[in-house]
Protein backbone atom coordinates (compact mmCIF):
# COMPACT_ATOMS: atom_id res chain seq x y z
CA UNK A 1 0.00 0.00 0.00
CA UNK A 2 1.58 3.42 -0.95
CA UNK A 3 2.40 5.80 1.65
CA UNK A 4 -0.13 9.07 2.21
CA UNK A 5 0.15 13.32 2.25
CA UNK A 6 -2.81 14.84 4.17
CA UNK A 7 -3.03 18.41 4.84
CA UNK A 8 -4.96 20.87 6.79
CA UNK A 9 -4.73 24.41 7.15
CA UNK A 10 -5.58 27.14 9.98
CA UNK A 11 -5.61 30.48 9.88
CA UNK A 12 -6.68 33.31 12.40
CA UNK A 13 -7.30 36.93 11.39
CA UNK A 14 -5.27 38.65 13.29
CA UNK A 15 -6.19 40.13 17.12
CA UNK A 16 -2.98 42.92 17.15
CA UNK A 17 -0.64 42.34 20.49
CA UNK A 18 -1.86 39.56 22.32
CA UNK A 19 -0.62 38.94 26.07
CA UNK A 20 -1.45 35.54 27.76
CA UNK A 21 -0.37 35.21 31.26
CA UNK A 22 1.01 32.06 33.06
CA UNK A 23 0.63 31.89 36.73
CA UNK A 24 2.55 29.03 37.58
CA UNK A 25 2.08 27.48 41.04
CA UNK A 26 4.72 24.60 42.00
CA UNK A 27 3.07 21.90 43.68
CA UNK A 28 5.15 18.98 43.08
CA UNK A 29 8.82 19.39 43.47
CA UNK A 30 9.90 17.91 40.85
CA UNK A 31 7.68 19.66 37.25
CA UNK A 32 4.85 20.33 35.71
CA UNK A 33 3.42 18.65 32.89
CA UNK A 34 2.71 20.74 29.74
CA UNK A 35 -0.47 22.17 29.71
CA UNK A 36 -2.10 24.00 26.95
CA UNK A 37 -2.36 27.95 27.20
CA UNK A 38 -4.06 28.96 24.72
CA UNK A 39 -2.79 30.18 20.59
CA UNK A 40 -1.36 33.10 18.86
CA UNK A 41 -0.81 33.72 15.38
CA UNK A 42 2.09 36.02 14.78
CA UNK A 43 5.93 36.53 15.94
CA UNK A 44 6.73 36.02 19.53
CA UNK A 45 8.30 39.18 20.81
CA UNK A 46 8.43 39.41 24.34
CA UNK A 47 8.47 37.25 27.51
CA UNK A 48 7.99 38.80 31.04
CA UNK A 49 8.83 36.92 34.12
CA UNK A 50 7.96 37.64 37.63
CA UNK A 51 9.42 35.20 40.07
CA UNK A 52 7.65 36.25 43.22
CA UNK A 53 3.95 36.70 41.67
CA UNK A 54 1.19 35.17 43.61
CA UNK A 55 0.17 34.03 47.41
CA UNK A 56 3.22 31.50 47.46
CA UNK A 57 6.90 31.62 47.60
CA UNK A 58 9.40 33.23 45.19
CA UNK A 59 9.64 30.63 42.36
CA UNK A 60 12.66 28.33 42.36
CA UNK A 61 15.65 29.60 40.08
CA UNK A 62 16.38 26.25 38.53
CA UNK A 63 12.96 25.92 37.39
CA UNK A 64 12.68 25.22 33.44
CA UNK A 65 9.75 27.57 31.76
CA UNK A 66 9.26 25.43 28.45
CA UNK A 67 7.05 26.53 25.77
CA UNK A 68 6.20 24.82 22.84
CA UNK A 69 3.92 23.93 19.72
CA UNK A 70 1.19 21.75 21.28
CA UNK A 71 1.01 19.78 17.68
CA UNK A 72 4.61 18.91 16.92
CA UNK A 73 6.14 19.30 20.41
CA UNK A 74 8.34 21.72 18.81
CA UNK A 75 10.03 23.98 21.39
CA UNK A 76 9.57 27.38 21.38
CA UNK A 77 11.45 28.68 24.89
CA UNK A 78 13.63 26.65 26.52
CA UNK A 79 14.49 28.89 29.69
CA UNK A 80 16.16 27.08 32.26
CA UNK A 81 16.88 29.90 35.07
CA UNK A 82 13.96 31.44 36.77
CA UNK A 83 15.67 34.83 37.97
CA UNK A 84 15.07 36.15 41.46
CA UNK A 85 14.15 39.42 40.19
CA UNK A 86 11.58 40.27 37.58
CA UNK A 87 12.93 40.51 33.86
CA UNK A 88 11.84 40.62 30.18
CA UNK A 89 13.29 39.48 27.21
CA UNK A 90 12.63 39.38 23.43
CA UNK A 91 13.18 35.58 22.06
CA UNK A 92 14.73 34.99 19.00
CA UNK A 93 15.90 31.61 17.31
CA UNK A 94 18.45 31.32 14.54
CA UNK A 95 17.98 31.47 10.72
CA UNK A 96 18.62 27.93 9.19
CA UNK A 97 18.96 27.42 4.86
CA UNK A 98 16.56 26.08 2.99
CA UNK A 99 17.38 22.44 4.39
CA UNK A 100 17.21 23.14 7.61
CA UNK A 101 21.21 23.95 8.60
CA UNK A 102 21.50 26.31 10.95
CA UNK A 103 23.43 29.56 9.97
CA UNK A 104 26.11 30.15 11.73
CA UNK A 105 26.81 33.95 12.70
CA UNK A 106 29.82 35.50 11.25
CA UNK A 107 30.86 39.07 9.89
CA UNK A 108 29.42 38.03 7.00
CA UNK A 109 26.68 36.52 8.11
CA UNK A 110 25.60 38.54 11.21
CA UNK A 111 21.69 39.24 12.57
CA UNK A 112 21.28 35.42 12.30
CA UNK A 113 18.77 35.89 15.30
CA UNK A 114 15.72 36.38 14.25
CA UNK A 115 12.03 36.73 15.32
CA UNK A 116 9.77 33.27 16.11
CA UNK A 117 6.49 32.72 14.46
CA UNK A 118 3.98 30.84 16.17
CA UNK A 119 0.89 29.54 14.77
CA UNK A 120 -1.41 27.76 16.52
CA UNK A 121 -2.30 26.09 20.28
CA UNK A 122 0.63 26.64 22.59
CA UNK A 123 1.67 24.35 25.64
CA UNK A 124 3.48 25.28 28.32
CA UNK A 125 5.41 23.04 30.96
CA UNK A 126 7.97 23.73 33.84
CA UNK A 127 10.53 21.16 34.74
CA UNK A 128 13.60 20.53 36.88
CA UNK A 129 12.27 22.23 39.89
CA UNK A 130 14.40 21.64 42.94
CA UNK A 131 13.80 18.78 45.30
CA UNK A 132 14.62 20.85 47.91
CA UNK A 133 11.83 23.72 47.33
CA UNK A 134 8.80 23.18 48.80
CA UNK A 135 5.80 23.08 47.45
CA UNK A 136 3.71 26.39 46.71
CA UNK A 137 6.10 28.03 45.02
CA UNK A 138 4.12 30.70 42.26
CA UNK A 139 5.62 33.12 39.30
CA UNK A 140 4.32 34.71 36.46
CA UNK A 141 5.34 34.23 32.70
CA UNK A 142 3.78 36.25 30.14
CA UNK A 143 4.37 35.91 26.59
CA UNK A 144 3.68 38.59 23.85
CA UNK A 145 2.97 37.99 20.64
CA UNK A 146 2.32 40.70 17.48
CA UNK A 147 -0.30 39.75 15.27
CA UNK A 148 -1.14 41.29 12.44
CA UNK B 1 5.05 32.72 -37.23
CA UNK B 2 6.05 34.98 -33.88
CA UNK B 3 6.21 33.16 -30.33
CA UNK B 4 4.05 34.59 -27.59
CA UNK B 5 4.22 35.73 -23.54
CA UNK B 6 0.63 35.32 -21.96
CA UNK B 7 0.60 36.29 -18.41
CA UNK B 8 -1.44 34.81 -15.80
CA UNK B 9 -1.86 37.46 -12.50
CA UNK B 10 -2.88 35.95 -9.55
CA UNK B 11 -3.89 37.98 -6.49
CA UNK B 12 -4.10 36.56 -2.85
CA UNK B 13 -6.27 38.25 0.15
CA UNK B 14 -4.25 37.76 3.03
CA UNK B 15 -5.11 35.79 5.86
CA UNK B 16 -2.83 36.93 8.08
CA UNK B 17 -0.48 34.21 9.68
CA UNK B 18 -1.28 30.77 7.77
CA UNK B 19 -0.10 27.41 9.15
CA UNK B 20 -0.67 23.85 6.73
CA UNK B 21 -0.27 21.22 9.51
CA UNK B 22 0.58 18.01 6.63
CA UNK B 23 0.80 14.53 8.21
CA UNK B 24 3.04 12.00 6.14
CA UNK B 25 2.84 8.20 6.08
CA UNK B 26 5.14 6.46 4.28
CA UNK B 27 3.98 2.50 2.36
CA UNK B 28 4.16 -0.47 3.50
CA UNK B 29 7.26 -1.51 2.10
CA UNK B 30 9.08 1.70 3.10
CA UNK B 31 7.65 4.17 -0.39
CA UNK B 32 7.39 7.17 -0.51
CA UNK B 33 3.93 8.61 -1.14
CA UNK B 34 3.45 10.70 -4.08
CA UNK B 35 3.85 14.36 -4.46
CA UNK B 36 1.07 16.27 -3.33
CA UNK B 37 -0.40 19.79 -3.46
CA UNK B 38 -0.83 21.00 0.11
CA UNK B 39 -1.99 24.21 0.33
CA UNK B 40 -1.17 27.93 -0.64
CA UNK B 41 0.61 30.13 0.64
CA UNK B 42 1.16 34.23 -0.49
CA UNK B 43 3.68 35.60 1.92
CA UNK B 44 7.10 34.77 3.87
CA UNK B 45 7.60 31.11 5.14
CA UNK B 46 8.67 32.39 8.54
CA UNK B 47 8.45 28.50 10.10
CA UNK B 48 8.40 25.10 9.74
CA UNK B 49 7.99 22.77 12.29
CA UNK B 50 8.52 18.88 12.40
CA UNK B 51 7.55 15.93 14.71
CA UNK B 52 8.43 12.36 14.50
CA UNK B 53 10.29 9.22 13.17
CA UNK B 54 13.08 10.57 10.96
CA UNK B 55 11.47 8.26 8.06
CA UNK B 56 11.70 10.89 5.67
CA UNK B 57 13.59 13.46 3.72
CA UNK B 58 10.92 16.82 3.03
CA UNK B 59 11.27 18.81 -0.03
CA UNK B 60 8.81 21.61 -0.52
CA UNK B 61 7.97 23.00 -3.71
CA UNK B 62 5.98 25.68 -5.38
CA UNK B 63 3.86 23.79 -7.24
CA UNK B 64 3.51 25.51 -10.42
CA UNK B 65 7.26 25.73 -11.27
CA UNK B 66 8.59 22.86 -9.15
CA UNK B 67 11.34 25.06 -7.75
CA UNK B 68 12.42 23.86 -4.43
CA UNK B 69 11.72 25.90 -1.60
CA UNK B 70 12.31 23.32 1.65
CA UNK B 71 15.20 20.96 0.62
CA UNK B 72 15.10 17.62 1.27
CA UNK B 73 14.98 18.41 5.04
CA UNK B 74 15.22 15.21 7.46
CA UNK B 75 15.59 15.18 11.31
CA UNK B 76 18.74 14.03 11.88
CA UNK B 77 18.57 13.79 15.66
CA UNK B 78 17.57 9.43 15.29
CA UNK B 79 20.44 8.67 12.94
CA UNK B 80 22.84 6.55 14.81
CA UNK B 81 25.23 9.25 16.18
CA UNK B 82 28.54 6.53 16.04
CA UNK B 83 30.81 5.23 12.87
CA UNK B 84 29.29 2.52 10.58
CA UNK B 85 31.63 0.95 8.02
CA UNK B 86 30.65 -2.43 5.95
CA UNK B 87 33.05 -5.33 5.12
CA UNK B 88 32.67 -7.54 1.57
CA UNK B 89 34.88 -10.08 2.83
CA UNK B 90 38.13 -11.05 4.37
CA UNK B 91 36.20 -11.13 8.19
CA UNK B 92 34.92 -13.77 10.38
CA UNK B 93 31.50 -12.70 8.36
CA UNK B 94 30.85 -11.63 4.68
CA UNK B 95 28.82 -8.87 4.56
CA UNK B 96 29.61 -7.39 8.14
CA UNK B 97 28.83 -4.14 9.05
CA UNK B 98 30.80 -2.76 12.29
CA UNK B 99 29.88 0.33 14.25
CA UNK B 100 32.37 2.55 16.19
CA UNK B 101 30.16 2.08 19.55
CA UNK B 102 27.13 -0.25 20.36
CA UNK B 103 24.29 0.33 18.26
CA UNK B 104 21.93 -0.72 20.13
CA UNK B 105 19.84 -2.67 17.50
CA UNK B 106 17.88 -5.88 18.07
CA UNK B 107 17.78 -9.20 15.94
CA UNK B 108 14.91 -8.06 13.23
CA UNK B 109 15.06 -4.24 13.89
CA UNK B 110 14.20 -2.35 10.95
CA UNK B 111 16.95 0.27 9.62
CA UNK B 112 17.28 2.27 6.87
CA UNK B 113 20.33 3.59 5.60
CA UNK B 114 20.90 8.26 4.75
CA UNK B 115 23.81 7.37 3.03
CA UNK B 116 27.17 5.32 2.25
CA UNK B 117 30.08 5.07 0.31
CA UNK B 118 31.44 2.10 -1.34
CA UNK B 119 29.19 -0.46 -2.30
CA UNK B 120 26.04 -0.39 -4.56
CA UNK B 121 23.91 -2.00 -1.47
CA UNK B 122 22.17 -1.17 1.01
CA UNK B 123 20.05 1.21 -1.06
CA UNK B 124 19.45 4.55 0.42
CA UNK B 125 16.38 5.24 1.57
CA UNK B 126 14.70 1.69 1.58
CA UNK B 127 13.77 -0.51 4.98
CA UNK B 128 16.27 -3.41 5.82
CA UNK B 129 16.35 -5.89 8.18
CA UNK B 130 18.76 -6.87 11.01
CA UNK B 131 20.01 -10.42 10.84
CA UNK B 132 19.71 -12.62 13.42
CA UNK B 133 22.30 -14.39 14.93
CA UNK B 134 24.55 -14.11 11.37
CA UNK B 135 26.85 -11.44 12.50
CA UNK B 136 24.85 -10.04 15.18
CA UNK B 137 26.93 -8.45 18.06
CA UNK B 138 27.05 -5.44 20.47
CA UNK B 139 28.88 -3.28 17.50
CA UNK B 140 28.10 -6.13 14.44
CA UNK B 141 25.80 -6.95 12.51
CA UNK B 142 24.36 -8.10 8.59
CA UNK B 143 21.15 -7.29 6.73
CA UNK B 144 18.45 -8.64 5.11
CA UNK B 145 15.83 -7.44 2.39
CA UNK B 146 12.98 -8.70 4.46
CA UNK B 147 11.84 -9.77 8.25
CA UNK B 148 11.08 -13.59 6.49
CA UNK B 149 14.94 -13.32 5.02
CA UNK B 150 16.41 -12.03 8.24
CA UNK B 151 15.60 -14.95 10.34
CA UNK B 152 17.93 -17.28 11.29
CA UNK B 153 17.38 -20.69 9.34
CA UNK B 154 17.44 -22.12 5.43
CA UNK B 155 15.56 -18.86 4.60
CA UNK B 156 18.11 -16.62 5.69
CA UNK B 157 19.41 -14.37 2.92
CA UNK B 158 22.03 -11.90 4.16
CA UNK B 159 22.43 -8.58 1.75
CA UNK B 160 25.80 -8.92 -0.26
CA UNK B 161 27.94 -6.21 -0.45
CA UNK B 162 30.36 -5.55 -3.92
CA UNK B 163 32.59 -3.40 -1.99
CA UNK B 164 33.48 -2.00 1.05
CA UNK B 165 31.71 0.67 2.95
CA UNK B 166 34.09 3.09 4.47
CA UNK B 167 31.65 5.05 6.15
CA UNK B 168 27.72 5.12 6.09
CA UNK B 169 24.40 6.92 8.38
CA UNK B 170 21.83 4.87 9.17
CA UNK B 171 18.45 5.46 11.68
CA UNK B 172 16.01 2.57 13.53
CA UNK B 173 12.89 2.92 12.81
CA UNK B 174 10.95 4.42 15.36
CA UNK B 175 13.81 5.89 16.68
CA UNK B 176 12.60 9.21 18.99
CA UNK B 177 13.42 12.46 16.93
CA UNK B 178 13.33 15.52 19.17
CA UNK B 179 10.56 18.23 17.52
CA UNK B 180 11.85 21.23 16.08
CA UNK B 181 10.97 24.66 14.88
CA UNK B 182 13.15 26.36 12.55
CA UNK B 183 12.65 29.31 9.89
CA UNK B 184 14.50 28.78 6.77
CA UNK B 185 16.03 31.01 4.51
CA UNK B 186 17.41 31.36 1.05
CA UNK B 187 20.52 33.57 -0.37
CA UNK B 188 19.58 36.45 -2.44
CA UNK B 189 20.83 36.68 -5.80
CA UNK B 190 21.48 39.41 -8.66
CA UNK B 191 19.11 40.48 -10.66
CA UNK B 192 20.71 37.79 -12.94
CA UNK B 193 19.94 35.11 -10.94
CA UNK B 194 23.82 34.69 -9.44
CA UNK B 195 23.82 34.18 -5.32
CA UNK B 196 25.18 36.81 -3.80
CA UNK B 197 28.21 35.66 -1.54
CA UNK B 198 28.67 36.48 1.58
CA UNK B 199 31.66 39.48 2.65
CA UNK B 200 32.52 42.21 4.68
CA UNK B 201 30.59 44.58 1.95
CA UNK B 202 27.45 41.75 1.73
CA UNK B 203 26.42 40.12 4.88
CA UNK B 204 23.08 38.85 5.65
CA UNK B 205 22.86 37.47 2.48
CA UNK B 206 20.36 35.01 4.10
CA UNK B 207 16.72 36.03 3.60
CA UNK B 208 13.06 34.84 4.36
CA UNK B 209 11.35 32.88 1.69
CA UNK B 210 8.81 34.18 0.09
CA UNK B 211 5.70 32.13 -1.69
CA UNK B 212 3.16 32.76 -3.59
CA UNK B 213 0.59 29.96 -5.03
CA UNK B 214 0.37 26.48 -4.32
CA UNK B 215 2.58 23.76 -2.77
CA UNK B 216 3.70 20.66 -2.72
CA UNK B 217 5.09 18.46 -0.43
CA UNK B 218 6.78 15.26 -1.50
CA UNK B 219 9.30 12.97 0.31
CA UNK B 220 12.16 9.83 -0.11
CA UNK B 221 11.44 6.52 0.72
CA UNK B 222 11.80 5.07 4.45
CA UNK B 223 11.36 3.04 6.93
CA UNK B 224 7.65 1.32 6.35
CA UNK B 225 4.74 2.42 7.63
CA UNK B 226 6.14 5.53 9.05
CA UNK B 227 4.79 9.05 10.07
CA UNK B 228 5.76 12.32 10.83
CA UNK B 229 4.29 15.69 10.98
CA UNK B 230 5.45 19.22 9.17
CA UNK B 231 3.99 21.86 10.10
CA UNK B 232 4.37 25.37 7.41
CA UNK B 233 3.71 29.03 8.87
CA UNK B 234 3.55 31.78 6.32
CA UNK B 235 3.16 34.97 7.07
CA UNK B 236 0.90 36.24 4.25
CA UNK B 237 0.40 39.62 6.85
CA UNK B 238 3.88 40.98 6.33
CA UNK B 239 4.36 41.42 9.91
CA UNK B 240 7.81 41.83 9.71
CA UNK B 241 10.97 42.01 11.32
CA UNK B 242 11.82 45.99 11.99
CA UNK B 243 15.19 45.73 13.12
CA UNK B 244 16.51 43.48 9.64
CA UNK B 245 14.96 45.04 7.08
CA UNK B 246 14.84 41.81 4.92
Amino acid sequence: MAGTITATTSSRKGKGIVRIDCVVEAISVTSIAAKPIGSAFGRLVGVYIDPTYGAGGTMDTSADILLTDALTGAPIISDLTWTTTPNMYRPTGVITTNAGVAVSAATTANDVNRDIFVAGKLNLAQANISSTAAPGLTGLVSFIFEEA
Amino acid sequence: MAGSITPLKIEHRSRGVVRTDVTITTGTDGSAPAETVVGVGFGRLVGVAVKGPASVAITVKDKKTGATVLNAYRPTTAVFGNTTTGDETGGAVDDLFTTGAAHGLTELDEIVFTSQTGSTLPALNTPYYVAETTGFAATTFCLAASAAEAAAGAGQVIVELDADISAATWYKKGAAVTPVLFRPTTVIADNAGTAVSAADTAPNVNRDIYVGGKLSVSTTGGATSSACTLSLIVDEEGIGDLAVTV
